[in-house]
């Protein structure tokens, strides 16, 4: 392997550097997002914890393509931000079918540029994917909630995107359905192994799912800290391990202490 | 939960409530009780079986029948003139801004003006005859097609123009796949409106214009005679008739929309 082979795999697959974004409400300014820097590499699980209101989904949309940066360079594989594209899925808390299609026209209207019969077997596979076998012909509001983040998840996957931004894709679901869809998730990552942001406000389902945990800070959003969870996979939620950097988290999350930095801890 | 378990929510819905038959029916037998015991002049209110003795004559004539396919024949004509100006007017209206602040305005005003208004012009420039009354039916079922046109389209949520964006949808399959199904709830009520009016105006345009046949001539014929069981038997079949027209619109609409929760009631 040459050098220049080892620096590509090394480059980043998502990178933000000094990200400020700020927005018009009733005449004064909110910012969004200040001087925030983040970096992920090709397949990794980044999550992303922050409260309610500090920037996070703003940066997911950032990097989606629905919201651009005021300041600061943003790069998904090496190319700065265009508006959306399909190597870049996007998962929103609600999952936002079409109520007028079904299951399977859902899936089937996000494969824009597929050849019929390639479309047919991607649509199959995702829907197998997911555990909805049988469902291919329901209407939406014929599917519990844990059922249609489901669908807009294999929606997210039929174009095999690159990237997976999922903001706080299980925020709504009740406690039992999430962690079974946090399972499935996790098995979908390891299957294609795409790279993750995940943005969540709920601590247990960060260090469940992410290599690492990136703590935000509230207004103006920035990574305050990020933590690296080196626990080996499947996690375990009640291990002693686990607990810890829950615990760390929780500490962090709370501290009054306004330190800024990127500092990782290893656990 | 199973695909089994969808057929169960569909049939759910498909119960049905008779109970608005109950009243109309104790009406009726009202209106029996006060003919029978001569509570009413029968000159002006004839009893229900002499409405229906007169019902039975004029249900085999030919030209009762002529009467109904002429009068649906001009309100449909009408309607469909209505139909296609309203749903083309509507999205550009609805679509485009520069066109909202030139033709809105304009749009609203004749909106205002009482639709009876529009005769004497129409008359004028169409003539005293078959055309006159098909252009009054289609100006008065235009405005509530229109409307809920403009209404419709500019509908569409911001949420799922998004989804629009982020799955890179073209021009054509953003119309096609959320656009239009988004915007179809509030076109189709509107023209169902637009339905209701048509017929209302057939009723209005051959009061009016009472040239050739139609089932409004019942009405008049009726009145000149004297003869109130003509008369009610023909406002029977003029509310049956729309009834009817808006029956087959339901159905129509709740095939488009199938894809709705059921929550609306008979």
């Amino acid at each position: 392997m040459t050098i220049a082979n080892v620096e590509q795999t090394r480059a980043p697959a998502i990178f933000a550097a000094g990200v400020t974004k700020r927005f018009q409400t009733n005449g004064s300014t909110v910012i969004a997002l200040e001087s925030l820097e983040i970096s992920v590499k090709p397949g990794e699980f980044l999550s992303i914890i922050g409260g309610s209101g500090c920037g996070k989904s703003t940066l997911l949309r950032i990097v989606a393509g629905l919201e651009r940066n005021d300041e600061g360079v943003v790069t998904v594989g090496g190319n700065s931000i265009q508006g959306p594209g399909l190597d870049r899925g996007m998962m929103f808390q609600d999952s936002r079918l079409l109520p007028w299609l079904t299951v399977e026209k859902n899936l089937a209207f996000a494969l824009t540029r597929v050849p019929k019969q390639d479309a047919k077997e991607r649509i199959a596979e995702a829907i197998d994917l997911v555990g909805l076998k049988g469902f291919e012909k329901a209407y939406p509001h014929q599917l519990s909630g844990g059922m249609a983040q489901r669908v807009a998840i294999a929606r997210v996957l039929v174009n095999r995107p690159k990237v997976l931004l999922l903001d706080e894709p299980f925020g709504a679901l009740d406690a039992l359905t999430k962690i079974q869809m946090q399972q499935e998730l996790l098995r979908i990552w390891d299957r294609d192994r795409p790279t993750v942001i995940l943005v969540t406000h709920d601590i247990d389902e960060a260090v469940f799912l992410g290599d690492r945990v990136a703590i935000m800070s509230n207004r103006p959003g920035t990574i305050r800290k990020i933590v690296s969870v080196q626990l080996p996979r499947p996690r375990d939620r009640s291990s002693e391990a686990f607990v810890a950097v829950r615990k760390l988290l929780y500490g962090e999350f709370f501290s009054t202490a306004n330190t800024t930095g990127s500092v990782e801890y290893e656990i | 939960m199973s695909a089994a378990d969808i057929v169960v929510m569909r049939t759910e819905s498909r119960s049905k409530d008779y109970r608005g038959v109950l009243f109309p029916l104790a009406v009726l037998l009202a209106w029996a009780f006060a003919s029978h015991w001569h509570w009413v002049n029968p000159n002006l209110l004839p009893s229900p079986i002499a409405v229906v003795t007169t019902a039975q004559k004029h249900l085999y004539t030919g030209d009762f029948w002529l009467a109904v396919v002429s009068s649906l024949g001009r309100a449909l004509g009408g309607y469909l003139i209505a139909l296609v100006l309203g749903l083309t007017l509507g999205v550009v209206l609805g679509k485009s801004r520069v066109s909202n602040r030139l033709g809105g305005p304009l749009f609203n005003a004749f909106r205002q003006v009482a639709p009876f208004a529009w005769i004497p012009l129409i008359s004028a420039w169409f003539g005293g005859g078959e055309a006159t009354k098909v252009v009054f039916i289609a100006t008065v079922a235009f405005a509530p097609v229109t409307l809920n046109t403009i209404e419709g389209v500019q509908a569409v949520a911001h949420e799922q123009v998004e989804l629009g964006q982020v799955f890179q949808l073209s021009r054509w399959r953003f119309l096609r796949a959320i656009a239009i199904p988004a915007a179809s709830p509030r076109i189709l009520a509107g023209a169902q409106l637009g339905l209701i009016t048509a017929w209302l105006a057939t009723v209005g345009a051959e009061f009016f214009l009472n040239i050739g046949p139609g089932i409004t001539m019942l009405l008049v014929e009726g009145r000149m005679l004297g003869e109130m069981d003509l008369v009610l038997f023909g406002i029977a079949a003029i509310g049956l008739i729309g009834f009817g027209l808006n029956v087959g619109f339901n159905a129509i609409e709740s095939r488009l929309l199938r894809w709705r929760p059921a929550v609306r009631g008979t």
